[in-house]
């Protein structure tokens, strides 16, 4: 079995790409820079890596290649698909394939900060046969909601560098759950779907339905996992003309039904909110 | 006659955080001495971390001795009293219970657990040298956090995943002292004591709990024979007496006032069940607490 959560340091570029390699098992990753020079490219897109700056690589993507200097060093955390949905809720700036790998450059104390719970996480870790496993959970949250708070226009770069696709994205944020067709979205941005399929699939090879459906679905996780509602009542909020096509559209992505999932993932877990 | 024993409820000037972490030294500044070194009743929880220092502190009319490493967790309605040292290096968390309630499974906090569980564990226990780093580590982040200017919508849920944590570790390391038997046994242990707590004042009869527990008399007593060595109506009687203790100390109310609120048909009756359990009577003990 693997590891829910993976913590591992790099100190140089090969480990660093070996880290990096299973994304099979692992979903997304979070690098944190501790000393690096270069460039790496995810998804067709190029951004500097420095020191002090962090990555974020959410699932769907690909690196397509590393180009640092060999002495790169840091931290590299990779979670699993049910660590990341229960991290999903912290974290939608940093995990959401569509809001894109996120590069931010941050200051030395509070990367340090964030280094210095890194290392607790890490002892935390070591400790065979967890039972508190929900501390290594808190402290990833913990990790997130820092680096959540400190992601700023000024120091991130996106993988959204067109402007129609962050109003897209913008758009599905606020409306995702009213309107779950991209004529709606299209109509609203003046441009045609083959347009907007067109610069989607150009910028970030991923389809704008896929777009909306990875929205829905995140808050979907969002509320199975952390709302007393049943999945009746979810499916009603989220505008789904009926809770059998919620099963089947939850099932289509997730290959689990909600109410599984719901099981699976709610033990105790209201603590994470 | 001993003049009323404050309530002391959770006021923050700070927001609407019902959470709050200061230093001892601090509290102590504030010109509360004269109140904080009479026993008060607590509506909110209290984690004492001693970081470094030696003195006493008195938890429920106990009084227990602390050196470098203390912890003491103090539940609500628990009556305190501090002495009064301005060279102790400690923090001190404050929560109501709503913060717990709104935030986390109370009773995941609450029921299961050997943190603020006064009627089987002692509030005090004690942490070695690494574990005192890895607890104030996370105090002063804390501390940093909620002190710090920045305000945003960050904050709240930082400070929550923080104490969390504290409090986790802080039961892994009393279970590392205390060893927890989760069984069949502390469910329905639990069970009986909740009750306990909620109903002493009505019945003191240990055949009506277990009629409530739908669990006979044998097995109640094995229960609690197995877990705290002492009979069930023993337990009963102890809770029973904390409560009244609490009670007297509270409040200014003649022993009759609290004989009928307590539930006994003549104050007699509870001076004589007083005096049996605990070898003093009502008005000594009132009196010892000046």
């Amino acid at each position: 079995m693997t590891e829910k959560i993976k913590l591992n340091s790099f100190s140089n570029k090969s480990d660093l790409e070996n880290l990096t390699r299973d994304t099979k098992n692992y979903f997304a990753y979070l690098l944190f820079f501790e000393k690096a020079n270069g460039v790496i490219k995810i998804n067709n897109t190029n951004a500097e890596v420095e020191t002090y700056s962090i990555s974020s690589l959410p699932i769907l993507s690909t690196i397509d290649y590393i180009q640092v200097e060999n002495n790169v060093s840091g931290w590299c955390i990779a979670f699993d698909k049910d660590a990341r949905d229960l991290l999903l809720i912290h974290s939608f700036k940093l995990f959401c394939p569509f809001t894109g790998i996120v590069h931010v450059k941050l200051d030395k104390t509070i990367f340090e900060k964030l280094i210095s719970y890194l290392k607790d996480m890490k002892l935390e870790l070591e400790i065979k046969q967890n039972e508190y496993f929900e501390i290594i959970y808190l402290q990833n949250a913990l990790i997130i909601k820092h680096l959540s708070r400190n992601i700023s226009n000024s120091n991130s770069t996106s993988q959204l560098k067109d402007n129609t696709l962050k109003r897209f994205a913008d758009l599905v944020n606020n409306e995702f759950k009213n309107h779950h067709d991209i004529d709606y979205y299209a109509n609203k941005l003046a441009i045609t779907t083959k347009t907007l399929d067109r610069i989607a699939k150009q910028q970030i090879n991923i389809s704008p339905k896929q777009i909306i459906q990875y929205r829905i679905n995140a808050e979907a996780i969002r509320l199975l996992i952390h709302s007393q509602q049943n999945i009746k009542e979810i499916a009603y909020e989220l505008n789904f003309s009926s809770p059998d096509y919620f099963n089947f559209f939850f099932k289509k992505i997730n290959h689990i039904c909600p109410s599984a999932y719901k099981n699976k993932m709610s033990e105790n877990l209201r603590f994470l909110s | 006659m001993k003049e009323e024993i404050i309530d002391i409820e959770f006021n923050n000037q700070k927001k609407d955080y019902s959470f709050e972490i200061m230093s001892l030294q601090n509290l102590f500044q504030r010109n509360l001495n004269q109140l904080l070194s009479e026993p008060h009743r607590l509506g909110f929880y209290i984690i004492l971390i001693i970081e470094n220092g030696k003195g006493t502190h008195t938890i429920d009319f106990n009084e227990y001795e602390y050196s470098n490493g203390t912890v003491f967790t103090i539940g609500k309605n628990q009556v305190q009293k501090y002495t009064i040292n301005e060279n102790l290096k400690a923090y001190q968390i404050l929560f109501t219970q709503d913060f717990i309630i709104k935030y986390y499974d109370e009773k995941q906090v609450f029921n299961s657990q050997l943190i603020f569980n006064d009627a089987i564990y002692s509030p005090k226990f004690q942490l070695t040298e690494s574990q005192i780093t890895e607890i104030i580590d996370i105090a002063q982040n804390l501390d940093f956090e909620y002190h710090d200017t920045l305000d945003d919508e960050y904050k709240s849920p930082i400070i929550r995943s923080g104490l969390h944590v504290l409090l986790m570790k802080l039961e892994r390391f009393k279970q590392q002292q205390v060893p927890l038997k989760m069984d069949a046994n502390y469910t329905d242990f639990f069970r009986f004591k909740n009750l306990v707590d909620e109903k002493c004042f009505k019945t003191r009869n240990v055949s009506d709990y277990c009629n409530e527990l739908n669990i006979n008399q044998k097995r109640l007593n094995l229960l609690t024979k197995s877990i705290l060595n002492k009979t069930a109506k023993e337990f009963i009687d102890d809770r029973t007496v904390l409560e009244i203790k609490r009670l007297l100390s509270n409040t200014n109310s003649p022993i009759k006032e609290i004989a009928y609120k307590a539930g006994f048909d003549e104050p007699t009756n509870l001076v004589k069940y007083f005096k049996n359990i605990t070898k003093q009577s009502p008005t000594d003990f009132r009196a010892s607490l000046k």
